[in-house]
C-alpha cells in the first residue's frame, strides 16, 4: 500500500459526530464559570498601578533614557558651578580681594560726595523752621 | 473577557474538530468529553477576549493538546502512554458500509490507534484539519522539522502494520 493511498484513505474517512447533547452541557458548565470568573473580578487597579502599567512599563527604555539624560545634566550643572568657585574672582585670591576693597571704597566716596552735594542743594532749599517772633524782620512790615 | 455568545461560536465553529483531534489521541468518548469541557471552562476565565488571536482554530487545539498532555501527567501510572495500544476503544472513524471497506478503515484506526501519541497527534492535524508542519509545529510546540519527521514515522509504520492486510485483499 503507497503512503499516498493511506494519506488519502485518512483524510477522507468520515470524521466522527460529535454528540450534540455536549453543546448545552459544556457551555452551561463554562458559562457558569464565567459568571463566577465575573463575580470573583478583581477590583479596578489603582491609578498609580495604571499609570506604572500602562505609561511606564512600556516606555520604559525611553523614561531611562531621560532619567539618565537628567542625571548627566545635573552632574554637568553641579562641576561647572563648582568651577565658578575656583575662578580668578574668587574671594580667597589676595589681590583680587585689595582690588575689590579698592573699588569698593571708590564707590563709597563717590557715594560720600554725590550725598554731600545733595545735602547742600536740599538745605538751600529747605526753610529753616524756628519761631514767629525769632523770625527775621522784612521791610514794609512792623 | 469572553462573553457567552462568543464561547457558543466558538463551539459551533470548532468544536467538532477539537473533538476530533481530542477522540485521536485519547480513543475515549469520556476522556474527551472532559477535556473538551475543561478548554471550554479555561477560555470562559480567561481575563482577555480572543481579538487578538488570528487562528481561533489552532489556539483551541494547542489548548486540547495542553490539557490532555497535563491529565495525561496527572494519571501517570507508571506505564508509558504512548506505548498502550488502544484496541476496543471508540473508532475516530465512522463506520463505512462496504465489507472490505468497512475492514480497512478499522485496521487503518486500528494502526492510527497503536502509533504514539505524538505521531497520532501530527498525522491527525496533517490529514484530518490539512495544516502545515510549520502551523503543527506551532500548535505542539515543537519544532517544524520534528513534526515533519513525526509523521513520516507514523506513516511508514501505519504502511507496515497494513502490509499483510493488503496483501490478503489483493490476492
Amino acid at each position: 500500500m503507497k503512503p499516498e493511498e493511506i494519506e488519502k484513505r485518512i483524510t477522507d474517512a468520515p470524521k466522527p459526530k460529535l454528540p450534540a447533547v455536549w453543546r448545552s452541557e459544556i457551555l452551561a458548565t463554562a458559562n457558569a464559570a464565567l459568571n463566577t470568573n465575573k463575580d470573583q473580578a478583581p477590583a479596578r487597579p489603582s491609578l498609580a498601578l495604571w499609570i506604572w502599567r500602562e505609561l511606564v512599563m512600556p516606555l520604559r527604555h525611553g523614561w531611562s533614557a531621560l532619567a539618565t539624560l537628567w542625571i548627566v545634566l545635573l552632574g554637568a550643572q553641579f562641576l561647572t558651578s563648582s568651577g565658578d568657585s575656583s575662578s580668578p574672582r574668587s574671594t580667597s585670591n589676595p589681590q583680587t580681594v585689595h582690588r575689590e576693597q579698592q573699588e569698593l571704597h571708590e564707590q563709597r566716596q563717590l557715594l560720600a560726595e554725590l550725598l554731600d552735594f545733595d545735602e547742600q542743594k536740599t538745605d538751600q532749599k529747605k526753610p529753616t523752621l524756628r519761631p514767629r517772633s525769632q523770625a527775621p524782620s522784612q521791610p514794609g512790615s512792623a | 473577557m469572553i462573553t457567552p455568545n462568543a464561547l457558543e461560536d466558538l463551539y459551533d465553529e470548532h468544536a467538532q474538530a477539537v473533538f476530533g483531534y481530542l477522540l485521536n489521541l485519547t480513543r475515549d468518548m469520556d476522556e474527551t468529553r472532559d477535556i473538551l469541557q475543561d478548554l471550554f471552562v479555561r477560555l470562559a476565565r480567561r481575563s482577555e477576549n480572543l481579538d487578538a488571536i488570528k487562528d481561533h482554530r489552532a489556539f483551541l487545539l494547542r489548548m486540547a493538546h495542553h490539557i490532555w498532555v497535563d491529565l495525561i501527567r496527572r494519571r501517570e501510572t507508571g506505564r508509558r502512554v504512548t506505548d498502550v495500544v488502544l484496541r476496543d476503544k471508540p473508532s475516530e472513524f465512522e463506520e463505512s458500509a462496504h465489507a472490505d471497506e468497512r475492514l480497512l478503515s478499522d485496521r487503518i484506526d486500528s494502526a492510527i490507534a497503536e502509533l504514539p501519541a505524538e505521531q497520532r497527534a501530527v498525522i491527525h492535524l496533517k490529514l484530518r484539519e490539512h495544516r502545515t508542519f510549520e502551523q503543527i509545529a506551532q500548535i505542539l510546540e515543537i519544532p517544524a522539522n520534528t513534526a515533519a519527521s513525526r509523521y513520516r514515522y507514523g506513516l511508514d509504520k501505519i504502511r507496515e502494520l497494513l502490509r499483510p492486510l493488503y496483501q490478503e485483499i489483493n490476492k
